[in-house]
């Protein structure tokens, strides 16, 4: 008998608006979406069709009008803001196109902070983990550096190391190469899929670069409000 | 600025009061004794006062108005007569340039203050020629009052112009018989121990004197200066009041610089938050930059008002300069310089206000970022 899928992440009759003036714009409708464990899944769409819209809603920094959400087949939404970010922390990365990285810290500050709002570690294993991930992205050297003097495909790397420091169960990224020439947004893509899948890690990829969606699980196109499958 | 400003306005004030009870108590004790009519049997008072261990030193003195004159200038003054091995005790830094010693004091010579000096245009080793009122009472008709001729073998400064221009010191002998006292004193002039409770003495002495004599009373030294004491004090009082205010313009400051931060900060906020932070950590970050502020300006603030502090003197100078006034008018407050002195508790009291001004200034910032919707500060720009 085959097992049952580890859901990770289940969203069920999603519907999210926004208030334009005196207009209500309806950003998502109805949408249902399901993400297995070490699933990857690649979502694009035209701009503005609601993708960034649909990973807050998923990653709980943003409340949905209607429609149910699970995490870990828990549901989380009664829940507030602030008990969402705490469930966060270890669940979800998060790799945005404009890295957010803190321009006046290190490379490694940067992840320190990250790690230390999610994790209780000591200051050793915290230092060991990310100077191991550094390495790993090929940014040893870089970790005492200013952020601010990286170019946009190290800083990227930098923010993909910073998603899965906590070895969190998924990865959201929000058009990771969006702002990357080709050469580099092949290394960052290899880089996060051998950080993520490889390591049975569920990713939900937003982008419009067509290039990339060999690689995932399954791929869905975002229009009319709601979620289709492409392949 | 604020918190060194009012430091400096604290310190010197202080310095004001402590300085008004240094020279006074110099020269009075911090207690007199009084009768009315004079004091006749005032050993067996003395005997009685040198029972109490809070009191280290006692002056019997005689004072009596008297006209002086020198070559140039005629002025009056209150001649005080002093016993010169107790007096010793309480007038403990005359400045003087000659070798005189008090215990040296005669019938016919006296220590001058510089200010009665000036007045006078009298030098040390001068004499001047003194008139008592008794010589007027008991002058007879076709007489000529002859004055008494005192040597004034030192001129003295205690450290109050106020004192200094009046100042005129004999023997007791000498101005018992100048103003015809006899054997009577005008009162005895104590000194306490160092950490005394001034209350707590004046209640025991009174005690202990009140079955002595039913005309002695007792005048403190703040008795005798209430009204300088009263001003210097609400002057002290108005002006921080009004310096404080100068502080809440720098937490206005420290608010508007924090709210600039958040709105620089936004995304870093919706970052913070995606990362898994709650909003009283957010709300925390910045309530700690507060108080950061408020600690350094605290800390600077202490640094400049002890610059500015020890420097005093020369700041002043380049005041008088530059507004070209003259610095005798902090006369006006009965010193030669200006005094200061550091208190703890002042220094305790402003650092603990500023940072809760501090903090106060944080707050609205503060709550302005833990209440960011994550997702839009994420987009902000």
């Amino acid at each position: 008998m085959n097992k049952a899928p580890d859901i990770v992440i289940k969203a069920k009759g999603l519907t999210k608006s926004f208030l334009n003036g005196t207009h209500t714009i309806s950003v998502l409708e109805n949408l249902d979406f399901t993400l297995a464990r070490g699933e990857s899944v690649c979502i694009s769409g035209q701009s503005g069709s609601g993708k960034s819209t649909l990973l807050n809603v998923l990653s709980g920094l943003e409340k949905m009008d209607a429609g149910d959400l699970y995490w870990n087949n828990c549901s989380v939404q009664g829940d507030s803001l602030d008990t969402m970010a705490i469930k966060r922390r270890g669940f979800i990365g998060f790799i945005f196109q404009a890295f957010h990285l803190m321009p006046d810290l290190t490379v490694y500050e940067n992840l320190l902070i990250a790690s230390r709002i999610s994790s209780n570690g000591s200051e050793n294993r915290i230092k060991d983990e990310i100077l191991s991930l550094l390495a790993e992205v090929g940014l040893s050297e870089k970790s005492d550096s200013s952020v601010s003097v990286l170019s946009g495909g190290e800083r990227q790397r930098v923010a993909i190391v910073r998603s899965v420091l906590n070895n969190p169960e998924i990865v959201f990224a929000d058009e990771p190469t969006g702002n990357l020439d080709d050469e580099s947004s092949k290394t960052v893509f290899d880089l996060l899929m051998r950080l993520t899948v490889e390591r049975n890690k569920s990713l939900i990829f937003v982008t419009h670069n067509h290039s990339f969606e060999s690689a995932f699980t399954k791929s869905l196109r975002l229009s009319n409000k709601t979620l289709a499958f492409r392949k | 600025m604020g918190v060194g400003i009012l430091l400096i306005v604290q310190s010197v004030m202080n310095g004001f009061g402590e300085n008004i009870r240094t020279q006074l108590t110099k020269y009075h004790g911090e207690i007199v004794i009084n009768a009315y009519g004079g004091l006749s049997d005032w050993q067996k008072l003395l005997d009685h006062l040198s029972n109490n261990d809070s009191i280290v030193g006692t002056s019997p003195y005689v004072d009596s108005l008297a006209l002086l004159q020198s070559q140039s200038a005629t002025t009056f003054t209150v001649m005080k007569g002093i016993n010169p091995d107790s007096f010793s005790d309480l007038f403990v830094s005359a400045d003087s340039q000659s070798n005189f010693k008090l215990t040296e004091l005669d019938d016919y010579s006296v220590l001058m203050g510089i200010g009665l000096a000036q007045s006078l245009n009298i030098s040390e080793g001068d004499t001047v020629s003194v008139f008592s009122p008794s010589f007027i009472e008991n002058m007879k008709y076709d007489e000529v009052i002859l004055p008494v001729e005192y040597t004034v073998q030192q001129l003295v400064s205690t450290g109050s112009p106020k004192i200094d221009e009046k100042l005129l010191l004999g023997s007791i002998r000498g101005v018992q018989e100048l103003s015809e006292y006899g054997d009577k004193i005008s009162g005895i002039n104590l000194r306490l121990v160092p950490d005394h409770n001034l209350d707590q003495v004046v209640q025991e002495i009174t005690d202990e004197i009140r079955d002595l004599d039913q005309t002695l009373y007792l005048s403190t030294w703040k008795d005798l200066n209430k009204d300088f004491l009263f001003v210097v004090e609400q002057e002290k009082r108005i002006i921080s009041f009004i310096i404080i205010f100068i502080i809440l313009v720098a937490s206005f400051s420290i608010a508007v610089a924090l709210t600039l931060n958040v709105v620089r900060k936004t995304r870093e906020i919706g970052l913070l938050c995606a990362l898994g932070a709650q909003s009283w950590q957010v709300m925390l970050s910045f309530c700690c930059q507060g108080l950061i502020i408020g600690l350094l300006g605290s800390l600077f603030g202490m640094l400049f008002s002890w610059f500015c502090l020890e420097n005093r003197q020369s700041i002043l100078e380049i005041y008088v300069r530059l507004t070209n006034s003259d610095s005798d008018f902090i006369g006006v407050y009965d010193i030669y310089s200006i005094p200061v002195q550091y208190l703890l508790s002042d220094y305790i009291a402003i650092f603990m206000l500023t940072l809760l001004i501090a903090l106060g200034a944080s707050l609205i910032p503060a709550i302005k970022a833990s209440r960011l919707n994550p997702s839009l500060a994420l987009k902000n720009e």
